[in-house]
């Protein structure tokens, strides 16, 4: 459903991510976040950093999730991200935030920040891509295979022109 | 990409640093991590 918000409204697919940000602090993208905003200004308190990291606070006791409540639910908003991420759109394709090289963006940015792999969020999101890698091994594998069944019929085609030409001259 | 991922659950990215830290979620992710990156490979 998300998929087809994201091919037919427009302006959608934007705010979405902003949303998903907003829900789950630098994952999506992936981002550490720092101990100060872009402009340099500090967070005002443990509250506003908390809720800036994608930490969801319970109104009634003023507790914090807990780090395995956390990894859940950031993992199930994520799962969708990654889902969109494995579907093929058949009319173009949709906003680059949703395109499938997201996928290794996304891996190349988990591996250059040393601090967020040592989150426990980190390879819990890791593992739930790895539907997405076997997609993409298969993609990749059955383009392959399709490369080389073109290649080799053109080189027979070729072959045959060659040989027709020849038989022509020699007749 | 693969090789390094699984490097980083197995061999760890510095002293006694390791991908998903030290919590007992993050020690389960990570060997799921490793289960999964195996069997990528196997079926490769």
């Amino acid at each position: 459903m998300a998929f087809n918000i994201l091919f037919t409204v427009p302006d959608f697919p934007p705010v979405f991510f902003a949303k998903l940000v907003q829900r789950v602090g630098g994952w999506p993208i992936p981002f550490f976040i720092p101990d100060h905003d872009y402009d340099g200004r500090k967070w005002a308190n443990l509250d506003e950093q908390k809720k800036i990291n994608g930490f969801r606070k319970n109104q009634e006791t003023g507790s914090y999730e807990t780090e395995a409540a956390f990894v859940t639910r950031i993992t199930g908003i994520m799962r969708i991200y990654f889902s969109i991420l494995q579907i093929v759109p058949t009319k173009g394709p949709l906003q680059m935030f949703y395109q499938l090289p997201r996928c290794w963006i996304w891996f190349a940015r988990m591996l250059g920040e040393r601090v967020l792999l040592e989150k426990t969020v980190a390879a819990q999101l890791m593992y739930s891509l790895y539907l997405c890698f076997l997609f993409i091994l298969l993609f990749l594998s059955a383009y392959l295979f399709s490369r080389i069944r073109c290649h080799g019929s053109g080189r027979f085609t070729c072959l045959g022109s060659t040989m027709g030409k020849n038989a022509g001259t020699y007749l | 990409m693969l090789a390094l991922i699984y490097e980083g659950v197995t061999v760890g990215i510095g002293v006694d640093k390791y991908i998903g830290g030290t919590t007992p979620e993050g020690k389960a992710a990570r060997v799921r991590v490793q289960l999964k990156i195996e069997e990528i490979m196997a079926k490769v």
